[in-house]
């Protein structure tokens, strides 16, 4: 029998064979981490302040190894409106925010993939921390420094635009705007801020306080 | 007497939990379909990592649109306390050394995925993907978690056992070694269960969270909520408007997406009930994925239900008596 084969058979008596001990701490490890999933698993809706100070002891194996769902939803929709498709949209400098041609929309990839669904969670989460300047002018700030330093080109404005949904009577309404997805009454701006660069590249974000707008699934109704 | 019915129930409960606790961990289980999982898995990871090439500087670059200092500062804001999202790519300075770690993290994955010196690169492979997820969490989704879940498993089992060029290395060296009873099917193995099991466990409970998660909204009970992922233009796959004419079909297939999930969660450990449903799985999460776009994480959940196919065969204990 080769050296490798001995191995292997030894290998198989190890495993099929286990020691009480050794089953007891493979126990306590199984039943520790499954509570631990358990727990992350419960509390990815509405955790509990049970549930939240138990996240914050395991965090540091649940996080570490992304046990932790962390804020991802888990549900596809509820039909509110974190639930709609966002976009980012920037404006080059030097062109007019009235034409809507003006506005460039960040994505790239193909619809489906993975590429294309980052551009997409990036808006969500501009429109989902629209409340906590610090979080939105950080990310814009990201946007706008990576446009002037790698492809050269100054933005004037940067936007997040929800794209709000069509209801089903509305797909046959007998109205045009209605019926068309795509039309403007089905776009609301969640986001938008003026952007001053300097000289030496330093950007300023100066969020547009009235461009929040409630959107409702349903979009124009 | 009450006393001691209680005692004798509890003692006959602890060892009914004690045998079926052992028996359900610490059966050895045919590493096939470990190994199998292992090739699903690095495809998805391989499919993870490469998707962030086209963008890699854009997005992680120095000057990038969440370069470092930006991460960390969201990172910061967002958590009280160290934030505990380790990545290597945070080291990367220049872009020279962002492509240097990328290509490094592509290699580790192929590595993973054609069972080479798996036993390292599952977990090296876990790393990688990890290093990803935490260098720019704000653009997870719901992939990301099942497929951590995935390596994170397979790093625990013999995943190159078979299928691998692990396997083929360690037979030419049998072979040259002169061994002639190199055993021709991978033997049984408790850590492959172990793994099978937690990944089991884990789908399960997933499928049974986003079932319950669905139901906190009102658009899951009124049937309506397939509309409103219909109605999402920039994500749908193939445009399904054409049901607003068939809204019964629109409230049908909502209920099924609810009920499957949370069927499945429960039923798939059913000797019976399991092959019907992996068989409608497939119908299923290809469904989905045209209606929600999100392709990735509906392939990775039907991938990862293989790990309830080899349970339809029996248990390996069996097979190991009988080998003996």
């Amino acid at each position: 029998m080769g050296r490798r084969s001995l191995r292997d058979q030894v290998d198989v008596n190890a495993s099929t064979r286990l020691g009480e001990t050794a089953r007891a701490l493979i126990s306590v490890a199984l039943f520790a981490h499954l509570f631990v999933v358990a727990t992350c698993l419960a509390a990815n809706l509405v955790p509990s302040l049970l549930q939240q100070k138990l996240l914050r002891f395991f965090r540091p194996y649940a996080r570490v190894l992304n046990f932790d769902l962390d804020g991802t939803r888990y549900y596809l929709t509820h039909g509110s409106q974190r639930d709609v498709d966002h976009r980012i949209e920037v404006l080059p400098a030097g062109r007019d925010a009235g034409d809507p041609s003006s506005w460039v929309r960040l994505v790239r990839g193909l619809r489906g993939s993975e590429r294309y669904h980052r551009y997409q969670r990036l808006a969500e989460a501009i429109a989902f921390f629209q409340g906590d300047d610090a979080v939105t002018a950080l990310v814009a700030a990201g946007i706008v420094r990576q446009s002037l330093q790698q492809d050269g080109q100054r933005l004037a404005e940067v936007r997040c635009r929800q794209h709000l949904l069509q209801s089903w009577e509305a797909v046959r309404s007998d109205v045009p705007a209605e019926r068309d997805a795509e039309s403007a009454t089905y776009f609301a701006t969640a986001y938008a801020a003026r952007v001053i660069t300097g000289d030496q590249g330093q950007v300023r974000i100066l969020k547009r306080e009235s461009a929040a707008l409630e959107a409702q699934p349903g979009g124009p109704r | 007497m009450i006393g001691q019915r209680v005692a004798d129930y509890l003692r006959e409960l602890a060892h009914a939990f004690g045998a079926g606790w052992n028996r359900f961990w610490y059966t050895p289980r045919d590493p096939r379909m470990v190994c199998a999982l292992r090739i699903a898995a690095g495809l998805c990871a391989l499919a993870f990592v490469i998707s962030h090439t086209a963008d890699l500087v854009r997005w992680m670059g120095p000057d990038g649109i969440l370069d470092a200092q930006t991460t960390l500062q969201l990172n910061g804001q967002q958590t009280l306390g160290p934030t505990l999202r380790y990545s290597y790519l945070f080291l990367a300075a220049t872009p020279a050394s962002l492509w240097i770690l990328h290509g490094a993290g592509i290699v580790t994955v192929v590595a993973l995925t054609v069972g080479l010196w798996s036993r390292w690169t599952a977990p090296a492979a876990l790393l990688v993907v990890l290093a990803y997820v935490h260098r720019m969490p704000l653009l997870t989704g719901q992939w990301e978690p099942v497929l951590t879940m995935l390596l994170a498993y397979l790093s625990l089992a013999p995943t190159g056992r078979c299928w691998s060029l692990d396997a083929l290395l360690a037979r030419r060296r049998a072979r040259r070694g002169g061994a002639r009873d190199a055993p021709s099917r991978p033997q049984p193995s408790v850590a492959a269960n172990i793994s099978v099991r937690l990944i089991q466990l884990h789908l399960a409970a997933l499928c049974i969270l986003t079932g319950l998660n669905m139901l906190a909204a009102d658009v899951w009970w009124s049937g309506e909520a397939v509309w409103w992922l219909i109605a999402r233009t920039e994500s749908r796959l193939v445009n399904l408007t054409a049901l607003s004419d068939a809204f019964l079909l629109v409230n049908a297939w909502t209920h099924v997406i609810v009920l499957y999930l949370l069927v499945f969660g429960v039923l798939v450990w059913h000797r019976l009930a399991r092959p019907l449903l992996l068989v409608l799985g497939i119908p299923f999460w290809l469904s989905l994925a045209l209606l929600t776009g999100l392709v990735a994480w509906c392939l990775t959940m039907l991938l990862a239900s293989l790990a309830f196919v080899e349970s339809q065969r029996g248990v390996c204990h069996e097979m190991v008596v009988e080998d003996r």
